[in-house]
């Protein structure tokens, strides 16, 4: 945990003298400003962080990892709850499939997002739980997989898997799911270690068939809350809108909290961000709203496919195809068309939502970044240097990257292979303590960001007082607190001839490349109700100057290939800026996120052609740009 | 053996098609094997009005710009698929390959059969002109003739379409074939799990083994689909079994499956398809045998009554007349379909038999 804590240090406190002449600033050359003492020292107390009260810590979690207790990972993964929280706490285990496996960095915090559909049913099957093989088609599934007959055991989990595609359950299962779930929230309760580690209980609902809908459901509370109730499956309702009712009715009766966190928008082919309602008819005021407070952030990237931005969306953003998995649905049965690329991405998203809000008083897609790894591994493992996979038929191995991890029944063309899957992400959640109602609650305000994996750290704060002397503070982070709003937050109605501004800096992760620059995406709508975005770059390395039309030089590559290593002497260990919006129109609904660039660094498949001594097609990327994506600031007039 | 004569083309069921009926829908959740395709690439280009070679366009990018028209005629109109990530970085970084993208009707919408190889694409050529050309489509026997040199092909996805046309073949050109191809042509599809739906084709050639050990292996596997109340290649294991041992077979389907009320439909289903491919290869002992099962299998499960009523009706056969007309004129629930597939199979032999008397 250390890296953790001086991160904090650094951006909470005191320690970073950040440089002068914005946008270009290194922390390690500056000399404190005047008015960046004044302000360190200049309180009541002697102490500058007596009473200091706004977030400090930041905490790197996953909310998306799943193990055997998974109806489709329990057919290949033979990892249960327990080695995932001992691997995500920094302790070893061995994967699936026989390799030692560890972090680099214990995570702070963890979800086990085990599928809601037929909960546990693997590792019960294989027990002989009494519930379950008191049920013929239970009691015929436990005596196939107990036969000791690889044929037969295959075949089995293979109609297992297959009757999660059905409309009903195999057999009624309640009994069996509630014992399942019981016993996780009572692992997760034994695991949980208030300070050290929060292992949030949650599941994942899945809706049937090839169109991603599906959410991950997290609680605030502990067991004594989360056993009110069993996983909302896809046998309680197909439809997303049934789980927020569910949800909300769970809320009001309980006086518990939970949220939901949708992701894969890029595999739903334009259902995800749709402005229509699951049946197809106009969205309401009453379903926005509910969407909105129950799904406050979304998790923009991971194994399958980042979805910040797409590159037919955003043709001026040269990083916006990053890790695009854009060909078809989850399941490959239906290819994807331009049209629905809109309804997918999480920036057209943000636009889409301050139409919606226009039009319904309410913005249903006001969600703030995560990133989790989806891992049906047990291992949330995404490392480019220690990539365990989107399952256990994609561990490591030497020809992973040519394995299918996923292959239209129906086109050849839309075959996901190996070496597409995104060694991504985490989230970084801003909270003042490590407990699971802290990091809870900073979700429900959206204080959270996104990386690709890497452990960067991003403070980002809009306000109207920011001035450009505030980016050689020492303290950035109670500056931004005092001044403005942090990440996640509103900008109201803009006092008289003010542009909003912004403070925004970030630390490179220890572990990984330097970074290239800090970039402020924004988001607008005007008069006509039409929507717009523009990516500015606020702060740099290197000393580069933008040419023709603005662009900035690329920032260069260290990444020695062959040998899957890099060097940091491009690229800037922190960068912090002022911004102001230069083309604000006060009347305009806009959004403002930061997206903060590292330098070029060895992608898992460089490792991987490396450690194996493997050829990889000339198509396979071997570089990589990690990334952080800050939840948004909005500005309603 | 009692045959009726009758003006009607012999039933010439394609066995693969015939054996998935088992096969359960493809699991999307995990997507851990690769679904069966109910259409191939070849069916595509022969069905295609238009077929054209097509690169990402330079000027528009995320959009195809054909480079060349391989089959009717392309009128220059936007083609909508989204070239999407994955295939603008195959193809930037090969030059030497294209995707072929298929319009089914003028104006109608356009589909991508994927990235192509040369040798791929001198295969897709050889469809278009061969299968395809001036108005008269092949028959399938023209196409399993094409095919069946192209097995164990050494592009993977010219392998990969033969084994999935060859599939579609009638049962005698399967045994042709068991005979003529290298086991490590087909033997992969047995072990590797992601094609655990394409198995049925390897099944069946395995069935056509010599080797002592494979004919157990396909025995094994049958009765443990029995008992474990597996019903995912059941057709394919059971008529492989039904060719290793013929009698056995059958008199263990009628016993453990016919004779048992526990049976589920879905097994019935998959049993009764692998007696019918191999009733359909008219060798009158082993049709006669079938038959016999056929009248076990009515007396304990009459709702299969449509299925057996067409196929007697394909081999000309009367035997059952009594038991299904019994079957018309009970309770038992049927289908309107399934009533009337009894009653033309009955109106047939009687018809039959009174052209036969006046014959006489």
């Amino acid at each position: 945990m250390k890296i953790n804590s001086l991160a904090t240090l650094l951006f909470a406190a005191a320690g970073i003298a950040w440089m002068a002449t914005p946008p270009v600033v290194f922390a390690q050359d500056a000399s404190p400003s005047a008015d960046a003492v004044s302000h360190a020292l200049g309180g009541k107390e002697f102490s500058p962080y007596v009473g200091r009260n706004y977030p400090t810590k930041v905490l790197w979690g996953d909310q998306h990892t799943h193990t055997a207790i998974s109806v489709d990972a329990g057919t290949m993964c033979r990892l249960g709850q327990e080695d995932a929280y001992r691997f995500a706490r920094g302790e070893e285990v061995t994967a699936t499939t026989g390799t030692r496996a560890k972090l680099a960095r214990p995570l702070d915090w963890l979800v086990i997002s085990d599928h809601a559909e037929m909960y546990g049913l693997m590792p019960q099957l294989l027990k002989g739980d009494p519930i379950i093989l008191a049920t013929p088609q239970g009691k015929k599934w436990y005596d196939a997989l107990k036969s000791g007959k690889n044929e037969v055991i295959f075949a089995t989990a293979m109609e297992i898997v297959a009757a999660l595609q059905q409309p009903d359950p195999p057999f009624e299962s309640a009994d069996a799911v509630r014992n399942a779930w019981q016993e996780y929230t009572a692992l997760a309760d034994r695991y949980n270690e208030p300070g050290r580690f929060s292992a949030i209980i949650g599941y994942e609902y899945t809706t049937r068939g090839g169109f991603n809908l599906h959410r991950n459901v997290l609680f605030r509370g502990d067991a004594s809350v989360a056993n009110q109730t069993i996983p909302f499956s896809q046998f309680d309702s197909q439809n997303p809108e049934d789980l927020w009712k569910a949800l909300d009715a769970f809320e009001k009766k309980t006086g518990a909290d939970v949220l939901a966190i949708p992701h894969n928008g890029n595999l739903s082919n334009g259902l995800m961000f749709s402005v229509e309602t699951n049946g197809g008819k106009p969205l309401t005021k009453e379903l926005a709203e509910l969407r909105a407070r129950l799904e406050p952030i979304y998790e923009v990237t991971q194994i399958k496919g980042d979805g910040e931005a797409h590159p037919f969306l955003s043709p001026n953003d040269e990083f916006a195809d990053y890790e695009t998995w854009d060909d078809a649905n989850l399941d490959g049965t239906e290819v994807k068309t331009k049209d629905m690329l809109q309804y997918e991405y999480a920036r057209s998203a943000l636009r889409i939502g301050l139409q919606l809000e226009k039009k319904l008083g309410v913005n249903p897609f006001k969600f703030g970044m995560a990133g989790g790894t989806d891992a049906h591994t047990a291992l949330s493992a995404v490392g480019e240097d220690n990539f365990f996979g989107k399952h256990s038929g994609v561990e490591p191995d030497p020809h992973r990257y040519e394995h299918i991890v996923i292959q239209s029944p129906k086109d050849p063309s839309l075959t996901t292979y190996g070496w597409q899957q995104a060694a991504s992400g985490r989230t970084a959640v801003w909270a003042n303590e490590n407990t699971r109602e802290a990091i809870f609650d900073a979700m429900k305000r959206k204080e959270t960001y996104a990386t690709t994996g890497s452990r960067i750290t991003v403070r980002f704060f809009g306000g109207w007082d920011f001035a450009k002397e505030d980016s050689l503070s020492r303290m950035p982070a109670g500056i931004g607190y005092e001044k403005g709003v942090p990440m996640g937050g509103d900008l109201r109605k803009a006092p008289a001839g003010k542009s909003p501004n912004f403070l925004v800096a970030a630390m490179k992760d220890a572990f990984s490349g330097n970074l290239d620059r800090i970039q402020i995406i924004k988001g607008w709508m005007d008069a006509e109700g039409k929507t717009h975005e523009k990516v500015y770059d606020v702060a740099w390395s290197d000393n580069r100057k933008p040419g023709a039309g603005g662009k900035l030089p690329a920032v260069g590559n260290t990444v020695d290939v062959k040998n899957a290593t890099w060097t940091n002497t491009i690229g800037a260990p922190e960068l912090i800026a002022y911004w102001q919006d230069p083309d604000f129109e006060p009347s305009q609904h806009a959004f403002y996120y930061a997206r903060v660039i590292e330098i070029p660094t060895p992608r898992w498949t460089a490792y991987e052609a490396k450690r194996y001594d493997v050829t990889m097609p000339k198509e396979v990327p071997m570089t990589t740009q990690e990334r952080a994506y800050t939840s948004p600031i909005w500005y309603t007039p | 053996m009692r045959r009726f004569r009758l003006a009607r083309k012999s039933h010439f069921g394609a066995a693969i098609a015939l054996l998935l009926a088992g096969v359960p829908a493809a699991a999307s959740a995990c997507s851990i094997c690769i679904g069966f395709p109910g259409k191939t690439d070849a069916d595509y280009l022969v069905e295609a009005d238009c077929v054209v070679l097509a690169r990402e366009s330079a000027q528009n990018p995320f959009t195809f710009a054909p480079q060349e028209t391989l089959k009717g005629h392309y009128d220059d109109s936007e083609i909508g698929l989204l070239a999407d990530s994955k295939t603008r970085r195959i193809l930037r970084a090969n030059p030497d390959r294209w995707v072929i993208l298929v319009q089914d009707a003028r104006r109608g919408p356009w589909r991508s059969l994927g990235i192509v190889t040369k040798p791929y694409l001198s295969v897709a050529r050889r469809i278009v002109v061969m299968l395809s050309d001036s108005g008269r489509p092949a028959t399938a026997q023209q196409r399993w003739e094409f095919f069946l040199p192209l097995f164990g092909h050494g592009d993977s996805r010219v392998q990969q379409l033969a084994y999935l046309e060859m599939g579609r073949a009638p049962y005698q050109v399967i045994k042709r074939l068991g005979r003529i191809a290298s086991r490590d042509d087909w033997m992969p599809m047995l072990t590797d799990p992601r094609y655990f739906e394409w198995r049925p084709l390897a099944i069946l050639l395995l069935a056509q083994s010599e080797q002592p050990q494979d004919n157990q292996r396909v025995l094994d596997a049958f009765h443990s689909a029995h008992r474990f109340g597996i019903t995912t290649n059941l057709a394919a294991w059971a008529a492989a079994a039904i060719e290793v041992e013929s009698e056995s077979t059958i008199r263990f389907i009628e016993d453990e499956y016919f004779c048992r009320a526990q049976s589920s439909a879905e097994e019935l289903e998959a049993i009764t398809t692998s007696l019918s491919m191999h009733g359909s290869q008219q060798v009158p002992e082993r049709q006669d045998r079938i038959v016999a099962g056929y009248r076990v299998l009515l007396q304990h499960h009459p709702q299969f009554a449509p299925q057996v009523a067409d196929d007697l009706h394909a081999w000309k056969r009367s035997e059952l007349t009594d038991v299904l007309a019994a079957i018309q004129a009970s309770e038992t629930e049927l289908v309107s379909a399934g009533k009337q597939s009894i009653q033309r199979y009955l109106r047939a032999v009687a018809s039959a038999k009174e052209s036969a008397l006046a014959h006489d």
